[in-house]
């Protein structure tokens, strides 16, 4: 290798050993704290008895699921066909259209996550406690990667 | 080193190396994609693909970025560098995978032309965790593209040595660009930091290894040799220099390799003109000079390869007194023949 190169090399590397260290703690520190796209099913959920409400699909089949008490909730998300977008999130949506809760003025930021899904499976998502038994569930189906509604659900018991 | 360009000069050294890399990269495969579906028997086979590939490509591409200093801090490595060029044309061959399956399976389905769509349907330039990370990486995949396709001798020798170096350090861009799309692509989902702790360790250790293979190579640049004889400089004595092997000196910022061979002294230029090996961490192989990079060879006594080959380098030259030896850093024409300095026993 002649000097001149051995220089370039010198010099690349110099910078290298600022820009690279600097870029992955940026980066590092620029991961979301609510980690929107983070939740895949979790594994190993018992299921709980009683279905409250469903949702029968062509594409899917959404069960609410709860024990006999109605103090733990579950959402079962089966899909019947592999997903047609390589990965969707579930969002809980308002059904009040000035909380883009209707499919239309639907907000991902307004919504509240409740996971992700990819293939044909079977999925379990523990929901949060709530005050009305869940008596209205407004599911929005999104695709995070082009910001596309695929589909919303509503729960009928 | 051949006369006449074929697409790969076969010898046994090459089938082992190639050996090795085919050997590590299934092994590697088998065991991402059993462990995967160990613990995630719904994983898809285009995820599987796409994961493991880029894993395996990232992982080689630190290795091959590694091989330089390596080599110049220890010779015990430079048979890793006899073939790297296969090695690269692996790591291309990976990423294309990753990258192909990646444009497939996340731009195939909608109706924007896939390629179209991985530069469209991301624009959050301005953000960290949304920036388009797909970009980084496919401008990425295009630099090995264009080192991929130049890698052979042929393209070395009608591009010229300068410009297809120039070419090929463009990798070390493609490295900055590699890590950021890791960086702002998957960590920012998977989050898991011993996934930064690894790519932090890779970077870190490579940016190591190349300013500690430049620090050394600076000092060598920096030798000083202040006793001058009508022309001659003192470098060192005779018994400093091991018989079939060189010792290399920097003077007037030029690189001299001085042989010990059958009796006497050979200087000629360090660099091959191949690709600029230092011949000088060579050694003497039937009679001839051999770069330790390729095994581009040299006659010692007028810095020609044998022929039919027509390599030249620049010759100076070198006298013996009192077991001293005294080299003159003027130098003659490539290809000149210079006597050598006989050493008195």
């Amino acid at each position: 290798m002649i000097k001149g190169l051995r220089k370039r090399h010198r010099q690349i590397w110099i910078a290298w050993a600022v820009i690279l260290p600097a870029g992955i703690v940026f980066a590092w520190l620029a991961i979301p704290n609510q980690q929107p796209v983070k939740l895949l099913r979790e594994e190993k959920i018992e299921l709980l008895p009683d279905i409250v409400k469903s949702a029968d699909k062509k594409d899917y089949l959404v069960n609410l699921r709860s024990n006999k008490e109605r103090t733990t909730w579950q959402l079962e998300w089966q899909n019947k066909t592999v997903l047609a977008v390589p990965s969707a999130v579930i969002y809980k949506a308002s059904l009040n259209p000035s909380e883009g809760g209707t499919f239309e003025s639907f907000k991902p930021e307004q919504a509240e996550l409740i996971g992700r899904i990819e293939t044909k499976a079977v999925y379990v998502f523990v929901l949060p406690a709530d005050s009305s038994g869940y008596e209205q569930l407004h599911l929005v189906l999104y695709e995070f990667i082009h910001e596309q509604k695929i589909d919303s659900i509503n729960l009928l018991p | 080193m051949s006369a006449s360009y074929v697409a790969v000069g076969w010898n046994r050294q090459k089938k082992i190396y190639d050996g090795l890399i085919a050997a590590f990269c299934i092994g590697y495969l088998a065991l991402f994609i059993m462990l995967t579906l160990l613990f995630n028997n719904q994983v898809t086979f285009e995820t599987l693909l796409i994961r493991s590939t880029s894993t395996l490509a990232l992982l080689l591409l630190h290795f091959i970025l590694a091989i330089g200093p390596l080599c110049r801090l220890n010779k015990k490595f430079l048979p890793l560098l006899y073939n790297r060029r296969h090695l690269g044309v692996t790591m291309f061959t990976l990423a294309l995978v990753h990258g192909s399956f990646s444009i497939f399976h996340f731009h195939a389905k909608g109706n924007v032309n896939p390629l179209v769509s991985t530069f469209t349907s991301n624009t959050n330039f301005n953000s960290l965790a949304a920036f388009p990370f797909q970009s980084l990486g496919f401008l990425a995949l295009i630099i090995f593209f264009l080192m991929a396709i130049t890698s052979h001798d042929f393209w070395l020798h009608n591009l010229t040595p300068k410009i297809w170096k120039t070419l090929h350090m463009f990798v070390y861009l493609a490295y900055l660009l590699v890590v950021m799309h890791v960086m702002l692509g998957v960590i920012q989902y998977e989050s898991n930091p011993v996934f930064v702790i690894i790519l932090f360790a890779g970077s870190a250790m490579l940016v190591l290894l190349h300013l500690l293979a430049a620090s050394k190579e600076k000092r060598i640049d920096q030798m000083k040799f202040l006793v001058q004889q009508e022309g001659y400089v003192f470098v060192c004595d005779v018994n400093d220099i091991e018989n079939r092997c060189a010792k290399i000196f920097c003077i007037d910022k030029e690189r001299i390799a001085v042989y010990k061979h059958e009796n006497k002294l050979f200087a000629v230029h360090n660099v091959c003109k191949h690709q600029g090996g230092p011949l000088g961490e060579g050694k003497i192989i039937d009679g001839c000079i051999t770069c330790p990079w390729h095994g581009y060879q040299y006659l010692p006594n007028n810095g020609q390869s044998p022929p039919p080959f027509k390599e030249k380098v620049s010759t100076y030259d070198v006298k013996v007194i009192d077991n001293k030896i005294w080299l003159n850093p003027v130098a003659f024409p490539e290809g000149t023949e210079r006597p050598g300095a006989i050493i008195n026993n």
